[in-house]
């Protein structure tokens, strides 16, 4: 028997075999988890038909009419009474339920990505700085940028109120001041007041060229805003004023708060969004804030302040990626949660613009008919709404196993 | 005298908390020199990670609260320092190694990518370069295949390798003084020696100066060259680590040393023990803080607290009213 020599033996290189990243396993996790299968077939084969109908299938809801086929059931052979197929059957207009089913997801689906979007955007970047700055002190740079923008965020209000934007400038001064002030009069008694007096003043004095009464409030509002900026800017400040203000809307009934906003704005699918969205920050912002707040005790972070990296560096390339899985898993559960929305919102009258095709309009067009016996008027959205609701509730599950393999047992 | 590399001034550290203020560090004054190794030894709570983690405003503020004192690098002082010319400081000049290397180094990344960032931060180096000194660093610390390491994620190394890893992150930058918060803790003993030897080793070729901070003092007796005893947020002993082990002055220490095992004991002795608990740091008694534990406790111990104090030469500091009494008992 001949000798073995080392490079005879082939040895497998066992120490470096893949770079696995956390995302990559999470992704293997999920693709092989069956309800999160059966989730993503369903929200991907809807999400796909209604975009391959949306620039392959031509509908114009306007010049959709007939009647002659006004609330016909479901037909697969064309006859005499029925001279074309309607899979679905056709509603009071005489329009096919299939066709209308299927580009009103477009106004659905779109409905809950962009409202889910529009909520975590913000919610998440007021969680994620209120979270951050409950524990970490805030340079004289972040104090300029923070107080000048409330000052021009607070100041567009009674700019608005007496339609003299110059005043907004005014704000951001008065907002810039107050930061230098908190940083170099720190132990002068009058540096509330010299704020107050200015936001007074600047809230006021362009006013008096639209008319005195205005010139009142508008100086009010910019007292208000005076007292504000007075205040020295310390984390818990910011952290209470985020949370605080997200209390009130979540204080208000959700639907309720979404139909007073579509109320104010005027109704529409695109008003229908931004009300949606503004009534889901909350939940963003808290989830995040907390997220945040557990992730900035961790050592690396720690270790990432020692090495000397700045705040935005610690807060989007350190703490974001790892507080993803949980906002990954809310985003997911809420578009089902916005899109349920958009439908009762439609339902009501208050989503898209008739004859434009929506879920919710369709069954609030429809469910007059149930009586007569016209179901599938009914039937065919509502399961649109289910089917989806129902697809991404299960991909959110699945999302939460693959994201945080602790909770599984 | 040359200046010393880092000189700390009644440094006083409070944490406000729903109980009360505690006050974890109550005016530590000290001085590293480059290139020397200060181990600082002493029990949990006694405000070693605190007033290491204060030197570079590390600690949260609030609830903490740096009340006083002053630190002075290089004759700058960093407590007056804006923020973002601490951000120089940390990392750049002072760098830092923590207690547990399962959480100090961020999932999310590999490690390379980790390392690679320390570097830019405060290196001017395109990616090519900063890849290479990477793969440099890790292999000086003693990772094998450092350049496939590095695409690596924390999860696949060991406890050793990250720690590794972590010195590599820290000396990235060649760091004057390296601050190095119970590095070895959380590791086994063989993995704790070979993390000694390799800080020993970067320590002499780089002639950075060390804080090694530790409650072991069998990991400062191989490597300090002068050694901090603190207990409940006071210095209470300093000096030379052959003095500390050999011409104790301090009865805490005495403790400490008293309950470290020994090779040459005969078999079934039991370990000393230092009684009783530290004092309450919110509610610190007047005199002493040893003094529950203490076994020459006299009146003047309950009545004040010794000052730092000359014991003989060599710059032996302690704070004790019998330390010449101890001595004594330490001589037999």
């Amino acid at each position: 028997m001949a000798e073995a020599t080392p490079d005879q033996v082939k040895v497998v290189d066992f120490a470096v075999r893949e770079h696995r990243s956390l995302w990559g396993d999470a992704w293997r996790r999920l693709i092989s988890n069956r309800t999160a299968q059966l989730g993503m077939f369903i929200v991907l084969s809807m999400m796909l038909s209604t975009i391959l109908a949306h620039y392959f299938w031509e509908y114009d809801p306007k010049s959709d009419l007939d009647y002659s086929l006004k609330l016909k059931a479901p037909t697969l052979i064309p006859n005499e009474d029925v001279p074309s197929v309607h899979i679905m059957g056709t509603d009071k207009l005489g329009r096919d339920i299939f066709r209308r089913v299927v580009h009103g997801g477009w106004n659905s689906i779109r409905v809950g990505f962009v409202s889910v979007g529009i909520s975590l955007l913000i919610g998440g970047l007021l969680g994620l700085l209120a979270g951050f700055y409950e524990s970490v002190p805030i340079s004289s740079l972040e104090r300029y940028l923070f107080k000048g923008l409330v000052g021009v965020l607070l100041g567009l209000i009674p700019a608005w109120i007496a339609d003299q934007y110059s005043m907004v400038i005014l704000f951001t001064g008065v907002g810039l001041l107050s930061a230098y002030a908190d940083l170099h009069w720190q132990e002068k008694s009058w540096r509330p007041w010299l704020i107050i007096l200015l936001g007074t003043l600047s809230g006021a004095l362009p006013a008096l060229l639209t008319s005195p009464y205005t010139a009142l409030f508008t100086g009010f509002l910019g007292f208000l805003i005076g007292i504000m900026l007075s205040r020295r800017l310390g984390g818990k400040l910011i952290s209470d004023t985020t949370m605080r203000s997200m209390d009130i809307i979540l204080a208000f009934p959700s639907y309720l708060l979404a139909i007073a906003i579509v109320a104010f704005l005027g109704p529409g699918l695109e008003k229908g969004m931004i009300a949606i969205g503004v009534v889901g920050i909350p939940v963003f912002a808290r989830l995040v804030r907390s997220a945040v707040m557990s992730v900035i005790q961790k050592e690396y972070i720690l270790a990432a302040n020692a090495v000397g990296e700045g705040h935005g560096r610690i807060m989007f390339r350190h703490i974001m990626p790892n507080i993803l899985s949980p906002v990954i898993v809310q985003s997911t559960m809420a578009l089902a949660g916005a899109i349920l929305s958009a439908a009762a919102l439609g339902f009501l009258g208050l989503g898209a613009i008739p004859p434009e095709p929506e879920w919710g309009s369709m069954l609030g067009d429809s469910y007059k008919y149930l009586s007569s016996g016209a179901w599938w008027a009914v039937i065919f959205p509502g399961v649109a709404i289910m089917l989806i609701v129902l697809g991404f509730n299960l991909l959110g599950d699945g999302l939460r196993d693959a994201l945080d393999p602790k909770l599984k047992v | 005298m040359e200046q010393p590399l880092l000189e700390i001034n009644d440094l006083r550290v409070t944490f406000h908390t729903d109980d009360g203020t505690v006050h974890a560090v109550n005016g530590v004054s000290y001085s590293i020199d480059k290139g020397e190794v200060l181990g600082v030894v002493g029990e949990s709570g006694c405000g070693k990670s605190v007033h290491a983690l204060s030197i570079m405003r590390l600690i949260p503020i609030p609830p903490g609260k740096i009340e006083g004192g002053e630190v002075l690098f290089y004759g700058k002082d960093l407590l007056k320092l804006s923020l973002d010319d601490l951000r120089h400081v940390r990392g750049g000049q002072i760098a830092m190694v923590f207690q547990d290397p399962m959480t100090s180094l961020n999932p999310a990344y590999t490690v390379g990518y980790q390392i690679i960032e320390a570097l830019t931060l405060h290196k001017r180096l395109d990616q090519n370069q900063a890849r290479e000194r990477s793969a440099e660093l890790l292999s000086l610390v003693g990772i094998p295949e450092a350049k496939r390491r590095l695409d690596d994620y924390p999860h696949q190394f060991s406890g050793g390798m990250r720690q590794r890893a972590m010195i590599a992150m820290a000396l990235s930058c060649e760091p004057s003084l390296l601050i190095a918060d119970e590095p070895t803790t959380a590791l086994d003993v063989t993995i704790q020696a070979q993390i000694v030897d390799l800080v020993k080793r970067l320590q002499s070729n780089y002639g950075m100066a060390v804080m090694w901070i530790t409650h072991d003092l069998g990991v400062v007796a191989e490597l300090a060259h002068k050694i901090n005893v603190m207990y409940a947020g006071y210095i209470v002993e300093r000096g030379h680590a052959r003095d500390i082990f050999k011409r104790t002055r301090h009865p805490y220490t005495l403790g400490l040393l008293g309950s470290l095992p020994r090779l040459d004991e005969a078999p079934g002795t039991r370990l000393l023990s230092i009684p009783g608990l530290p004092p309450d740091l919110v509610d610190l008694p007047k005199g002493c803080p040893f003094v529950a534990r203490c076994n020459y406790i006299t009146d003047i111990c309950l009545e004040s607290m010794p000052p730092l104090e000359s014991a003989g030469d060599n710059d032996h500091l302690v704070a004790c009213w019998h330390w010449s009494a101890i001595a004594e008992g330490v001589a037999k």
